[in-house]
């Protein structure tokens, strides 16, 4: 198999140089994600390998029917966002692309065939760490400590296969395995429901031994191998001997497991089957749907599946996902994708200026976390709906704290209780990127920032690059003399007007700047140091009045529909994209798309795809 | 006074003010070296030289930075940005004229980050080799409880990807040691036995409960290492590469486990000032972003105290990170704003007049100062920490507005046991600045030849630096 390099695959006028003034004081300090990922690897242009244009992910002339539109939307019209070159000149439609292909209106024109990607060890993100913990053994542990996920290709889960554990890294695990365990046998019920038995401290106790073979199953997602159950045994055995206790035997029974790296990491490394070709076994494949759906470990009832072959078929495959969907905590496949996509883990480590905004508290910044998760989750699981309206819908989930942020009368509300509330719709604000989870992430301490704004929607949105700033730039803003005003508009459209700064500009700003409205915590405003907001701007060229419009905009545009099935892909994959998973993608697409953009079918379907359950060697 | 050699291992049990019990190595006094202070009588083995890479994020006005004039003693004297350190001249090497050839258009930060630390720049997120301290510890980070320490001062960051933006030690590519910015967990790590979680009014065990608990403690360890050697024999390389890593980890803390002090064979008639009793720091973790003096104030202490201690001999202290995105408000009431993104970028004014890049320097320098004077006044074989010590003070840019590459700021701390003279300048114009790395490797008795990656790889030292 031939690897194609990021290189190759950048289109040559994608590296032209263009100097982005403002962007680059940002991007220049590491927001850009330098790995390539997004549309580096290849939007549409790139692969179809046209010649002429930067990345778009437009399909020009390809009428597609908008996600969020009945009656059928062109949507990416010609000249969209992404499309604009440093030159000014107009884009040229991916070659490839016509209305009678097959593959018109898919993601890629011309896809490569499916290859499958090679096998992983995924390291537990934080938040599987703390889920796993939660599922077996009822305790939820303090993931602040522990080393920071990796973010390579936009998410932890992709990271996870990526990173090394530090020595600090390990001591952290080891540290709340211990505190978790500790709890749970400490406690004289909580210990007799997890063993089931009362250890006798016996160097041969059945009820130890039952414990390993059991727990070992939930923890290490696999039946214990009879060394391995022998090993575990025995430092039970020298517990209860040394520290002259039977349950020290189940507490360092469990300790053992739990900081084994056949717990903390996900090895899926596939078997061969039939044919010679790697699949993932049952057992691996299990614990692929749990973290894919519940983002923690497999149960009982998943892990017999799995032991019993009924994981081997896609049908298995497909009531099995089903059951995990339909569970309490099947609303976690939207909610902690969404968490990652919109990488809100950042809000609760960010600092905003006291004396600006000294409403912005660690609840408030729990709040608004939890805000857009669960909202995203809530379009999904409790409305069934399409999965675009995230960028209209009025939902919002609040503490009381959240609650006065959006105007609401926060009630009996507290900063720790939550409720699902709906905007008013004729409010000014309206869907997820009008929450503060986005509008607070990218701005500094004491004002937003159209640029990153931009960029995030460009980048993750709309799986769009935006081209590395040159060296050496002097990025000096004009400020506003004494006693004028100017708003941050004014001192971005000073820089656009200079031919060099506007080509990355104009990929950015025009998307972020209707959210001009909104502070660095996203609160309402309609002024900008004294003078009227002026929250006009464009997506995919289509001209938008403020953050509303645009919702509604993104809310009917294909592209966005696109990019979120390619960004969910490599999410469920964890891997980035490469060009092996185009045919996967543009079939995932034409059934989300068929389904109206149900989120559920998009679940079944990666599941059940031949990339969730193939696999190739390591290298 | 006598003069019986006392062993390594001999330490001190004291009490903390918090009421916590605490065990502690002895710092290495003079009565455990031979005569000419040089090697430990018992052994012979030569003592180690204390290394810390001392980092300031978002460069320099190297206008103020570069002293006019080289040479050594009163050929040369201070800069206006190194006046912070004036008391230190003695002991002070500025190396000038460097250029970091690994910054890449684009992302200069991460790559001047990594060429300034690894000597290579970026594939990807990743840097491609090991940092400084890293070489250095695979030198001289055995025999001691931790191979390195890695502290903050703010994480105030600009939040990329880039695995060189979050720190500046790095055990390898994807392998990032990330700083502990809490002075108290810092604390509880070299001073409280970091592998087990304290309970607080948890009655201390016994020396042989403890030692029992310890054996159960290394039986669960060693099972943990045999999961993961039986794991490494299916991955390819990259992983079981990774899972190394974790096993290396496993394997201190178990090396900590045996070497658990116990009893008090008494050492306490020479308890130095130094470290026989830690009292555990009252300052919080920086929770705005803004590099708190208080912060430093502990952490340089803890620093000192992790070195004098010989708890590790190599330390990464990050003051601030690349691109630092801090706001030093506590400085002045025009100090209010990202350091980073409005004062280095947006200011007004040419490298030697942005005058509020030049009091963030300056801060930076007074809390090296500090720092240093922990080092000074801390007793450390037959000299203080100081004299023992290399100090290499480095940043991401030269200057942060346009990102400059040339004139990289590179100072050299301490006397390196003898190695070092210091009072000196050495200008070096165009030079690779990798070779200050390979200098620093060399000086530490690293066996390498080259440094670095691409732009940045070299296999020559800057002559005549010691």
């Amino acid at each position: 198999m031939k690897k194609v390099s990021r290189t190759e695959l950048r289109h040559p006028t994608e590296l032209a140089v263009c100097c982005c003034a403002l962007a680059f004081a940002f991007a220049c300090s590491g927001t850009v994600d330098a790995d390539g990922q997004g549309g580096a690897l290849g939007g549409p242009a790139a692969a179809g390998g046209s010649g002429g244009t930067p990345t778009s992910s437009s399909q020009g002339g390809s009428p597609v029917t908008g996600p969020g539109n009945a009656t059928g939307a062109t949507a990416s019209a010609q000249g969209g966002a992404g499309a604009v070159s440093s030159a000014g000149a107009p884009p040229v439609p991916a070659a490839g692309s016509s209305g009678s292909s097959p593959t018109a209106g898919l993601p890629f024109p011309q896809p490569a065939p499916f290859e499958p990607a090679p096998g992983l060890l995924r390291r537990l993100t934080h938040t599987q760490f703390r889920n796993s913990i939660r599922d077996l053994l009822g305790v939820t542990v303090d993931t602040t400590d522990l080393q920071e996920d990796d973010w390579t290709g936009g998410f932890a889960a992709i990271g996870a296969g990526i990173l090394s554990t530090s020595e600090d890294g390990v001591m952290a695990f080891q540290a709340q395995v211990e505190a978790a365990v500790n709890a749970v046998i400490s406690d004289d019920a909580k210990r007799q429901a997890l063993l089931g038995c009362t250890p006798s401290g016996a160097a041969n106790d059945a009820c130890i031994q039952g414990f390993v073979q059991s727990f070992g199953l939930r923890a290490w997602r696999r039946p214990l191998e009879a060394a391995e159950v022998e090993r575990i045994v025995a430092v039970a055995s020298k517990a209860a001997t040394e520290l002259g206790s039977a349950n020290e035997a189940a507490r360092w029974a469990a300790i053992a497991l739990l900081n084994s790296p056949n717990f903390l990491y996900r090895p899926e490394l596939g078997a061969a089957g039939a044919n010679g070709a790697l699949r993932f076994t049952g057992f691996e494949l299990a614990s692929r749907l749990a973290y894919l759906i519940w983002n923690s470990t497999p149960d009982e009832a998943l892990l017999e599946q799995a032991s019993s072959g009924a994981l081997a078929s896609a049908d298995g495959v497909r009531a099995a996902v089903t059951a995990l969907l339909d569970s309490p905590n099947g609303r976690e496949a939207m909610a902690a994708f969404a968490e990652e996509y919109m990488q809100l883990h950042k809000v609760l480590s960010q600092a905003k200026d006291p004396s600006l905004y000294p409403e912005y508290t660690p609840t408030l910044q729990v709040a608004i976390v939890r805000d857009t998760r669960e909202t995203w989750a809530s379009v999904a699981f409790d409305d069934g709906a399409n999965t675009l309206s995230v960028f209209t819908t009025p939902k919002v989930v609040v503490n009381s704290e959240l609650a006065k942020l959006y105007g609401l009368d926060p009630g009996s509300l507290t900063p720790t209780t939550f409720e699902t509330r709906s905007l008013p719709l004729d409010g000014n604000r309206l869907g997820v990127m009008s929450k503060p989870g986005f509008l607070s992430q990218w701005s500094n301490q004491q004002e937003g920032s159209p640029t990153l704004r931009g960029k995030f929607m460009r980048e993750a949105l709309m799986c769009l690059t935006v081209p590395p700033p040159p060296e050496g730039t002097n990025t000096k803003l004009d400020e506003a003399p004494p006693g004028t005003h100017l708003t941050k508009r004014m001192k971005l459209e000073k820089h656009r007007e200079d031919p060099t700064c506007a080509g990355c500009h104009s990929l950015m700003d025009p998307l972020g700047l209707p959210f001009e409205n909104f502070d660095a915590i996203g609160r309402y405003r309609t002024l900008d140091d004294t003078l009227p907001v002026d929250a006009s701007g464009d997506f995919n060229g289509k001209p938008v009045a403020n953050a509303r419009e645009l919702g509604e905009v993104m809310a009917a545009d294909a592209s966005v529909a696109q990019c979120f099935v390619r960004k969910y892909y490599s999410y469920a994959v964890g891997h980035r994209e490469r060009a092996g998973d185009q045919s996967v993608i543009n079939d995932l697409y034409a059934s989300f798309q068929g389904s109206g953009f149900k989120f559920r079918q998009l679940v079944q379907d990666v599941a059940t795809s031949e990339a969730f359950s193939t696999v190739a060697p390591q290298l | 006074m006598t003069t019986k050699s006392l062993d390594r291992r001999t330490v001190l049990r004291g009490l903390l003010a918090t009421g916590g019990a605490v065990t502690i190595p002895l710092p290495l006094l003079e009565i455990m070296l031979n005569d000419n202070g040089t090697a430990l009588a018992q052994t012979g083995a030569p003592v180690a030289v204390p290394y810390v890479t001392w980092f300031f994020g978002n460069g320099s006005l190297p206008g103020k930075w570069k002293p006019a004039a080289t040479g050594s003693g009163a050929e040369w004297t201070l800069s206006p940005q190194l006046q912070p350190i004036a008391d230190f001249k003695s002991h002070l090497t500025v190396i000038s004229g460097l250029t970091n050839k690994c910054v890449i258009g684009g992302i200069e930060h991460p790559t001047g980050s990594s060429g300034a630390t690894t000597g290579g720049p970026l594939n990807g997120n990743a840097v491609k080799g090991k940092s400084i301290d890293q070489i250095v510890a695979d030198v001289t980070g055995s025999g001691v409880d931790f191979k390195s320490i890695q502290v903050g001062i703010t994480p105030a960051t600009p939040g990329g990807p880039q695995d060189s933006l979050h720190s500046v030690s790095h055990r390898g590519p994807s392998a990032r040691n990330d700083a502990e910015y809490d002075p108290k967990k810092l604390f509880t790590k070299l001073f409280m036995d970091g592998t087990t979680p304290t309970t607080p009014g948890t009655p201390e065990p016994m020396p042989d409960a403890m030692a029992k608990l310890n054996a159960v403690k290394k039986s669960m360890l060693d099972s943990c290492l045999a999961d993961g050697q039986a794991l490494q024999k299916k991955l390819g390389a990259n992983d079981r590469q990774r899972v190394e890593e974790h096993l290396e980890a496993i394997r201190r803390i178990e090396l900590r486990l045996q070497s658990s002090p116990t009893g008090n064979p008494g050492g306490g008639t020479t308890k130095p000032a130094a470290c026989s009793s830690p009292v555990a720091p009252a300052a919080a973790a920086d929770s705005r972003s803004e590099a708190p003096p208080g912060v430093n104030t502990a952490m340089a202490e803890l620093s000192t105290l992790a070195l004098a201690c010989e708890r590790t001999r190599v330390l990464t202290y990050m003051f601030s990170l690349p691109a630092a995105h801090v706001y030093y408000r506590h400085l002045d009431t025009d100090m209010n704003a990202d350091f980073h993104d409005t004062i280095c970028h947006g200011d007004a004014g040419d490298q030697s007049n942005q005058p509020r890049v030049d009091k963030g320097v300056m801060y930076a320098m007074k809390c090296l100062n500090e720092f240093l004077t922990n080092f000074k006044n801390t007793t450390f074989g037959a000299s203080t920490l100081l004299d023992a010590s290399l100090i290499y003070v480095t940043s991401d840019t030269a200057w942060g507005k346009i990102h400059t590459k040339e004139e990289w700021p590179v100072l050299l701390l301490g006397k390196a046991g003898g190695k070092l003279k210091g009072d000196a300048h050495h200008n070096y114009p165009g030079d690779n600045l990798s070779k200050a790395l390979l200098t620093v490797a060399k000086l530490m008795g690293s066996s390498i030849t080259e440094i670095g990656a691409d732009n940045g790889k070299v296999n020559a030292t800057l002559s005549g630096i010691a």
